[in-house]
């Protein structure tokens, strides 16, 4: 089946959607501030008229592509074009002021590539298995995987543990907006026939991340008609690219780290919460403490560069295992496909794969050529890159804010949409002034319903007994997790605490 | 962000809304069913369990925000006072404009509402006359034509 869905992205026009995804994400890509979820966002309603192949075929490429272009950005002018490209400054702006330009960006190009292949390959190897094993999930085993999935997001805003708790569950008092998923009994909605269906949540994911961002790089602009290359160092930085190709020293090297990089993103982005920026920090460490070269990691390192670029693209197939078969985001940009997914009338989950297989199959498939498309458009497309810095970030805002008012009116032809999007967007602004994380609101307004309607079908099933939770296995074991998971945080602050005075003591 | 001068203290204006959300929520969750007689949990269950878990948040971000008083919209060093004010004034005016595109693609046209939003804002953000007019009736046509003739997306806001 899976061999019928290639066969079919080359002889419909898959193909074309595909591409058309994969140029529109290397543009945000590469853009700093226009992020993959943001980008997925806002070309989200656009595809709202194409049929859910399509549409994904647009979504994931974007999703793929802008991923890797965040490296482009974050090589050439010191600038992470996607939160998940951080850890590429860490080396590839080093490599680059050697002169190695050709060089860094061909390395980006080729190790996201077989990041995003071999995700690729457990999204195809794992999903279906792990699929058959939440078939067996009832409604206690959903609403401990609805709770895991929140609080693995939760868990991810660092110290602002608190901050990322009250965004949690200002996601979940939102979600409770619209009818009671059991009787149907309007709640919340103050007479208001919009709020029957509840606040959208793909308009409240493009107000924020669209919007919101817009007014948070307003007010972070510190000079006037900037474009993205900024200074003139940044702009001139493609003159002379150098040699393109790693030679056989540097693949060497790089080689057992590569691997063990492959498997631990792919391992990383099955977490929900869990996203590419996070992978790549953590490959790099890993790579920096087995290499024998410890000291050029910071510096210009070729493995550093090597494992950064391969983790946040390579976290996308666990990510996409962990969204199709158990409906759960592994990051924020899952979030929103499963929001595209819902939009398309289809559900995430065990059920996907039994009642739509061929279409989970051209996923995997779109997944493949996605990432072959990249690594063509990668390596010829080198020094256009410099011509999508100099745009001027004006054009980009204004257009942004254009195209989130399109998005959010065409999903329902509604101007309600469009004010929520809005008022979306303002809370987003404050939440990011404030540091406030807004993973968790969007995850709870998404996993909010799913939570809810769970729970109160276990306590139905049990005639109120709430042994129900803590008798299943699998149950409990997602909810010790999800525990650990909260408590981890805080808890390794405290030792790091105790342990800090005797060490200064020693 | 993180600059300890008070200027607002974010935080605990933020977790005030939330304790007063909180509580109205609670208040009106308390007026649905809160279970049947078998132990099911009714449409108000969940909703109150939240609010009160969120009211306890708020509470904490308060305290937290006090205690920490960062100053979080306070005015990052590399900005200069000017360019400041500016962002002030450039952030409102979005806002203003955003709410003024809705009242005018209610009242007129798509084409015309969408129009003003993206010239006045490429405007307000500092681009050349000429440019921000090619560029604002480049967008509101181009997008008007894609959705009502490509995608057959009526631009009607009633």
């Amino acid at each position: 089946m899976l061999l019928g869905a290639f066969v079919e992205i080359f002889t419909t026009n898959l193909f074309l959607y595909s591409l058309l995804g994969v140029v529109a994400g290397m543009v945000i890509g590469v853009l700093p501030g226009l992020s993959a979820t943001m980008g997925v966002a806002i070309l989200t309603p656009l595809t709202f008229w194409l049929e859910p192949a399509q549409g994904l075929a647009v979504l994931l490429g974007i999703y793929n592509s802008a991923i890797w272009a965040g490296g482009v950005s974050a090589i050439l002018i010191n600038t992470p074009g996607t939160p998940a490209s951080i850890a590429q400054t860490f080396d590839g702006y080093h490599i680059v002021k050697e002169g190695k330009i050709g060089l860094a960006l061909s390395m980006n190009t080729i190790y996201s590539v077989v990041g995003g292949l071999f995700g690729s390959f457990v999204l195809t190897v794992a999903a279906f298995p792990v699929a058959r094993f939440a078939l067996r999930f009832g409604p206690p085993e959903m609403f401990a995987l609805a709770l895991f999935g929140l609080t693995m997001m939760i868990s991810v805003s660092g110290k602002k543990l608190i901050n990322g708790l009250f965004a949690g569950f200002l996601g979940l008092l939102i979600s409770t907006i619209g009818l009671d998923p059991m009787h149907g009994m309007p709640r919340f909605t103050f007479s208001n026939v919009n709020l029957l269906s509840g606040i959208p949540f793909v308009v409240a994911l493009v107000g924020m991340f669209g919007v919101g961002e817009v007014l948070f790089q307003l007010s972070e602009r510190v000079a006037r008609n900037k474009s993205f290359a900024g200074d003139e160092e940044g702009a001139a930085v493609l003159t002379e690219m150098g040699r393109m190709w790693p030679n056989r020293k540097e693949l060497r090297e790089s080689s057992f780290a590569v691997l063990l990089s492959s498997i631990v993103s792919a391992v990383i982005g099955a977490i929900p919460g869990a996203g590419g920026d996070i992978a790549s920090i953590v490959c790099w460490q890993q790579a920096k403490q087995i290499s024998k070269k410890p000291e050029e990691f910071g510096k210009g390192s070729y493995t550093g560069l090597a494992v950064t670029s391969l983790a946040n693209n390579g976290v996308i197939g666990g990510a996409m295992t962990t969204m199709m078969t158990l409906g759960i985001p592994g990051d924020g940009v899952t979030a929103i496909l499963i929001g595209s997914l819902m939009m398309y009338g289809m559900q995430p989950g065990p059920r996907l794969f039994i009642e739509q297989a061929p279409f989970v199959y051209s996923i995997m498939a779109l997944m493949f050529v996605g990432y072959l498309m990249i690594l063509a458009l990668g390596l010829v497309t080198a020094r256009a890159s410099s011509v999508i810095l100099r745009i001027k970030q004006e054009y980009i805002w204004v257009a942004v804010i254009g195209f989130c008012i399109l998005g959010s009116f065409a999903i329902n032809n509604s101007i309600f949409d469009v004010i929520v999007m809005f008022i979306a967007g303002i809370v987003g602004f404050v939440f990011k002034k404030a540091d406030i994380p807004l993973g968790p609101f969007i995850l709870a307004l998404l996993l909010g319903p799913i939570a809810e309607s769970n729970y109160r079908r276990s306590l139905a099933l049990s005639q109120g007994d709430a042994s129900i939770f803590f008798t299943r296995p699998i149950t409990v074991v997602l909810l010790v997790i999800s525990l650990v998971s909260l408590l981890w945080g805080p808890i390794r602050e405290v030792i790091q605490k105790r342990r800090g005075p005797k060490e200064v003591g020693a | 962000m993180t600059e300890r001068k008070f200027s607002l203290n974010a935080l605990s204006v933020i977790g005030f809304l939330g304790v007063l959300l909180g509580i109205w929520w609670a208040s009106m969750a308390s007026k649905l069913p809160g279970g049947s007689a078998d132990g099911t949990p009714g449409a108000g269950s969940f909703p109150m369990a939240i609010s009160i878990v969120l009211i306890i948040l708020g509470a904490i971000l308060i305290y937290n925000g006090l205690r920490e008083n960062v100053a979080y919209f306070a005015r990052k060093k590399e900005i200069s006072d000017a360019m400041a004010k500016e962002n002030l004034i450039a952030i409102l005016l979005t806002v203003a404009g955003c709410a003024l595109f809705v009242v005018l693609w209610y009242y007129t046209h798509y084409l015309i509402a969408n129009f003003l939003l993206m010239f006045g804002l490429a405007l307000l953000y500092k681009v050349k006359l000429p440019k921000a007019l090619i560029f604002g009736i480049a967008f509101s046509v181009g997008s008007y034509y894609f959705f009502s003739k490509v995608l057959q997306v009526l631009l009607l806001a009633r």
